[in-house]
């Protein structure tokens, strides 16, 4: 069975600056990758470079998401296939309301992908019913996208359109960066929630205590624009102990 | 806008969208007469650049001439960031369908001011105007 | 477009002709420096004393407000000069190189020459017209191309000034202290030009200081060019305290280099009829302006500022953050625009205009202008009107603290917001000692 996601050597620049030096990486459909490294590893850059951001000067190395090339695709291409990246940062959209972006966002792929849009009763039901499993009070669904939002709900939400978009391969930037632990949970759950063997995560986090919510079946270590080493899930509590050190000298 | 009267109050809420290759303007006058106090105004003019090839202005005149007059005009002109446009592309929209809904949250407090009819024509508008300005 | 309707010159008109035509060939400069007065008299001529048709000019009708025009000023005789000593002791205590400006006249023997810096050259500019001296040549009226009834004013009857050179990374430590001084007994017309050359990675402040005799009618037209090299770091610092009858034209065209700073400052209390115009060209990228300015007025004056920042070339930051405080029937204008040109991406310009109307009759205008032609910029402008908050008032007198005492701490803190951006600790004292000044003489 050919992989979801398979990159092999990719180098990328930014600003004129190599972040990514080889990185290798393959995830099946159904597993769960959790990648881990100091910061300027170059995690980010992997996260926006999977989704398309420009600026990203992919230098050398293929990615290949379901057999297909992967960097030729335009980012809203690579949405209507299923790939998603839940930001670190999640944008602010002043006079959009929640539930419009989150209408938009849902028919504009499902038109990519020749499928009828969905009324907006129907979507309505959906994104109430996620948004109740994810503690999100209805209120905020007509609150313009992210603005004044804190830094839970901004991640709940971004838990939320997951849900709804129904991706294959999700990949989370640090979603656990500025979270107390209620929060936490609750996102956790939610990403738990969507587990299945048609789907693939891509867990990027700086500690591990967030995979203790969200267990990988294999743990990465980015260090230098390169994955230094791979493991099970011990790995993680092994970085927690030691730190990144030994890996900085390593990749150097 | 002309304050004449004693406690009056006006408020201008101005949203250019300049696309394509056109010039947009505001030019606004917000004036209290001598003997208009308590007069009090509030403007706010922002102003959107789709694509390097356009230009917007703002030219706004505040003549006090009360001095219990309180005028406050703000105003601001840049283009739809370039992370907000990706973020929309990420979940699925095309530049000009990323584009038309960042411009209709732009007018948003502007349009909630029409009756829905109007607002539903204005939408079906922008997005006609926007038709091939992007990208 | 301009309402270019052409009317009878007015006296004051014909009497600038005459007045032109009766000193060109006494005033300094031959050859080339003669045309150019030429042109640009006749340039004015054409267009005639600006007026309220002229958009720039709506605020300030030159045209109406100067009924008659006076004989142009002599060059000062010993009381004269004598009369002048005690000008611009209010930054006697700093430690400043003055140089010294009587009736438009530069007089070296009240000036401080001695011990130039290394890289610092001061010349008269009556000596640089003269000698055609190849400084003026080069950059007199070329920073920014601007056309400007005043500054061809200027251009034709110039009589003197300062000519400046600042050469390529000199420290200049000491700021420079222009004092300008008008205490002529009769009324008189004065037309100074100061040209400030500043090359690349040059260091230098200026002060600019114009003052003058309450009793007399007296009329200022001065223009300062400065040309700011690459990575130049130049302050200036203009304190404009004329006596209250006298009319004051000032113009500022300044050119600034790539990855140059130049901050700017005006601070107007005196005169009758006051008119800063600010032309600011930022013409290298990664350079940043700061202009900010206060206006203290009160009985009948009429302040007029007007700016224009062009940003020519991109990456370009620039401030503007003007106050003024209008009290009795004064009139206060603020005309701020900010030009993007096309290819000036990611420009960021912002300007703030603020005024504090203290008195029934007192009257602001602002026009803060976005002319945007680049769209990955970020510019904006805010400007409010308004009285001193009630709220605010009343904390304070609630803590025991007199209505007119009250009112002088919030004044004193809406005007130090703006002194606050000057560098030089001394002069920031000293602008908030005049502030103070002002505040006290209002009772």
């Amino acid at each position: 069975m050919k992989p979801l996601l398979e990159i092999r050597g990719l180098e990328v620049e930014v600003g004129g600056k190599k972040i990514l030096n080889g990185l290798d990486l393959v995830v099946e459909t159904g597993g769960v990758h959790a990648i881990m490294g100091p910061n300027g590893a170059g995690k980010s850059t992997l996260s926006y470079v999977l989704a398309g951001k420009p600026g990203y000067e992919v230098t050398g190395g293929k990615v290949l998401f379901d057999g297909e090339n992967l960097l030729e695709m335009e980012p809203d291409e690579r949405a209507a296939r299923g790939l998603f990246l839940a930001f670190q940062y999640p944008m602010e959209i002043p006079g959009v309301a929640t539930l419009t972006f989150l209408r938009t966002a849902f028919n504009a792929q499902r038109k990519k992908r020749g499928q009828p849009e969905l009324s907006v009763p129907d979507l309505m039901k959906r994104v109430r019913e996620i948004a109740a499993r994810l503690d999100i009070n209805p209120e905020m669904l007509r609150r313009p996208l992210n603005v004044g939002f804190s830094g839970g709900e901004k991640k709940r939400n971004e838990t939320l359109q997951m849900a709804l978009l129904e991706p294959r391969l999700c990949v989370l930037d640090e979603t656990d960066s500025g979270l107390d632990i209620d929060a936490l949970k609750v996102v956790s759950e939610g990403v738990n929630r969507l587990r299945s063997p048609d789907r693939a995560f891509v867990v990027i986090t700086h500690y591990q205590r967030l995979l203790d919510h969200i267990v990988p079946d294999v743990v990465h270590v980015l260090s230098a624009g390169r994955v230094v080493r791979s493991g099970g899930k011990e790995l993680a509590l092994e970085l927690e102990a030691t730190g990144y050190a030994q890996y900085q000298n390593e990749a150097a | 806008m002309i304050h004449l009267g004693k406690n009056t109050t006006s408020r201008i809420i101005s949203k250019g969208i300049a696309a394509g290759r056109s010039q947009n303007t505001y030019r606004g006058l917000v004036a209290s007469h001598r003997r208009a106090s308590g007069a009090r105004n509030f403007t706010n003019c922002d102003s959107l650049l789709i694509g390097s090839h356009c230009g917007a202005h703002t030219v706004p005149y505040m003549e006090a001439k009360n001095s219990s007059t309180v005028f406050e005009h703000e105003a601001t002109t840049s283009k739809i960031s370039d992370d907000m446009l990706f973020y929309c592309r990420q979940r699925g929209m095309s530049a000009e369908e990323a584009t038309a809904l960042v411009v209709n949250g732009f007018v948003k407090d502007v349009l909630q001011q029409l009756p829905m009819e109007f607002a539903v024509e204005t939408q079906k508008l922008i997005s006609i105007s926007l038709e091939g300005s992007v990208g | 477009m301009n309402a270019n309707v052409r009317p009878m010159k007015t006296s004051a008109e014909l009497a600038l002709a005459d007045i032109f035509s009766a000193a060109k060939s006494t005033l300094p400069g031959n050859g080339n420096i003669a045309v150019w007065r030429e042109a640009a008299f006749a340039r004015f001529a054409s267009a005639g004393l600006p007026h309220r048709r002229i958009e720039q000019w709506k605020y300030t009708d030159l045209r109406a407000m100067l009924r008659e025009v006076k004989p142009l000023a002599a060059p000062p005789g010993a009381d004269a000069k004598k009369r002048a000593a005690g000008a611009g002791e209010a930054f006697a205590g700093l430690d400043c190189r003055r140089l010294v400006f009587v009736n438009g006249t530069f007089v070296p023997d009240l000036s401080d020459l001695n011990s130039l810096e290394p890289g610092l050259t001061v010349r008269s500019m009556a000596q640089g017209l003269a000698t055609a001296d190849p400084l003026v040549v080069a950059h007199l009226g070329k920073a920014v191309a601007v056309s400007d009834a005043a500054i061809d004013m200027n251009t034709a009857l110039v009589g003197d000034g300062a000519l400046i050179h600042v050469a390529a990374d000199a420290v200049i430590e000491r700021p420079l202290h222009l004092v300008f001084a008008t205490v002529g007994e009769r009324p008189a017309a004065i037309f100074m030009r100061t040209l400030v050359v500043i090359e690349n990675s040059a260091r230098v402040q200026l002060i600019e200081s114009h003052e003058g005799r309450d009793d007399v009618d007296y009329q200022i037209n001065t223009a300062l060019d400065i040309v700011i090299g690459d990575d130049a770091c130049v302050d200036r610092v203009k304190f404009t305290n004329e006596g209250s009858r006298a009319l004051h034209v000032a113009s500022l065209l300044a050119s600034v280099g790539a990855r140059a700073t130049f901050n700017d400052f005006s601070f107007t209390t005196g005169g009758s009829v006051v008119r800063n115009q600010l032309f600011l060209r930022l013409a290298g990228e990664a350079t940043t302006a700061n202009t900010c300015g206060v206006n203290l007025l009160t009985g009948r004056q009429h302040a007029d500022t007007t700016l224009i920042a062009d940003h020519a070339v991109g990456g370009c930051q620039t401030r503007q953050l003007f106050k003024s405080v209008l009290d009795g029937d004064a009139h206060g204008v603020f005309q701020g625009k900010i030009v993007v040109r096309p290819d000036a991406q990611k420009t960021d310009a912002k300007m703030m205009s603020r005024a504090l109307l203290l008195s029934e009759s007192a009257e602001a205008v602002h026009k803060p202008e976005l002319e945007i032609f680049a769209d990955d910029v970020q510019c904006g402008h805010g400007a409010t009107t308004g009285a001193l908050g009630d709220d605010l008032k009343f904390y304070l007198m609630a803590r025991g603290i007199p209505a007119r005492d009250a009112e002088s701490l919030l004044i004193q803190a809406f005007v130090g917001e703006a002194v606050a951006m000057i560098a030089h600790e001394g002069l920031r004292n000293v602008l908030s000692d005049a502030a103070v000044a002002w505040l006290q003489a209002r009772g």
